[in-house]
Formats: C-alpha cells, sequence, structure tokens
C-alpha cells in the first residue's frame, strides 16, 4: 500500500519551478484602474471576459480590484461587455 | 467633504464646445454649494464599446469634486434629468489616491 502510495507521487510532475509572480504587485507595478484601459484588456480574453487569476497569476486581493475595476469600465462603455 | 470622481458621456449629436458648456454648469453648480473642482478633463470624442441609446459615439468629460456628499447627490439627480448625458458615474476616493497628473486616457488620446 504505500509503495503504491509512492508511485502515485513520483507519477505526478515534479514542482514547476517557473516563475509565477502577481504582475499587479509589488514595487513598480501599475496601479489598477478603471480609467487604464490598456491594463485592464491585457486581463480580458478576446470574447471581452475576465481571465481568471489561476491563468494570470494575479493575487486575490488584486484580482478583486481589477474585477471591479473592468465593471466599471464596462458601465462606461470603455469595455465591452460581450464581444461577438 | 470629500473628493468623488465624476465620469459622464454626453451624446453624439452635441457639439464638443456644448459638451464644455455644461462642463461649465457642473462647475459653476459645485461652486455655488461651497464645494471645489480639484480637476477637470476632457476624454475626447470616443467611440463607444456598445451602443447607449443609439448613440455610437460620445464625449467624455471627467472631474474630481470636494464637495459634501448632498450636493453630490442633487448634482446626481440634476444629471440624470439631463437628456444630453447618457451616462455618468460618480466614485468616492481617498485622498491619498488623487494625484494632480493627468489621468492614463489623457495618454492614450495623444496616440490616437
Amino acid at each position: 500500500m504505500i509503495e503504491l502510495k509512492k508511485n502515485l507521487r513520483t507519477d505526478k510532475r515534479p514542482y514547476d519551478f517557473r516563475k509565477r509572480t502577481c504582475p499587479l504587485s509589488g514595487k513598480n507595478a501599475p496601479k489598477v484602474d478603471y480609467k487604464n484601459i490598456k491594463l485592464l484588456k491585457s486581463f480580458i480574453s478576446e470574447r471581452g471576459k475576465m481571465l481568471p487569476s489561476r491563468i494570470t497569476s494575479v493575487k486575490t486581493k488584486k484580482q478583486r480590484e481589477l474585477s471591479r475595476a473592468i465593471k466599471r469600465a464596462r458601465f462606461l462603455a470603455l469595455l465591452p461587455y460581450i464581444n461577438k | 467633504m470629500a473628493l468623488y470622481e465624476l465620469v459622464f458621456i454626453v451624446r453624439q449629436e452635441i457639439s464638443p464646445t456644448r459638451a464644455k458648456e455644461l462642463a461649465k454648469k457642473i462647475n459653476d453648480f459645485i461652486k455655488s454649494k461651497g464645494g471645489e473642482i480639484k480637476k477637470e478633463e476632457y476624454w475626447g470624442f470616443r467611440s463607444l464599446a456598445f451602443e447607449i441609446k443609439k448613440n455610437k459615439k460620445g464625449h467624455y468629460l471627467f472631474f474630481i469634486i470636494n464637495s459634501s456628499s448632498s450636493s453630490v447627490l442633487e448634482l446626481s439627480n440634476q444629471i440624470k434629468l439631463t437628456e444630453d448625458i447618457i451616462r455618468h458615474l460618480f466614485i468616492r476616493i481617498k485622498d491619498k489616491e488623487f494625484s494632480k497628473e493627468p489621468t492614463k486616457m489623457m495618454e492614450e488620446q495623444e496616440n490616437d
């Protein structure tokens, strides 16, 4: 039984060492704001949907800010709700 | 007294000079209520991401206002009655979030 578990563990991919840091945290990170459309556009899909943070590796707190900013920009017709 | 950001969109048939007159009206209203305009910007005649009341384009105007909440509420009600304004948004901001530099929207305009 123990051996089986060990095998399972080795089946997993070894730890991914690629850098995974939040693009919105840190010293020189851009400020999340509904007026900065260029920045917001990089966090929405081609269809106009918000990208999940597991893809963009944005921290939870920043993702919340981002979500608020995108919704404000949408209300002001700066960003689309849907892109057909 | 608190800081507020105001963005509103003026419908496409209106000329830029008329849109700026509307901006002046808001200026005068805030001043008459003892408030203060901290920043004023004209983001230009931009195309909207989607149609609003049959408008495909609109004039964007931006303000940062230092005023009491009651006069902001009153201004909001007046804006709602103004048919030339198709959409507006008030946001309360913290004092430390205020900066004198022009917003990102002004940069983008230069690139166009």
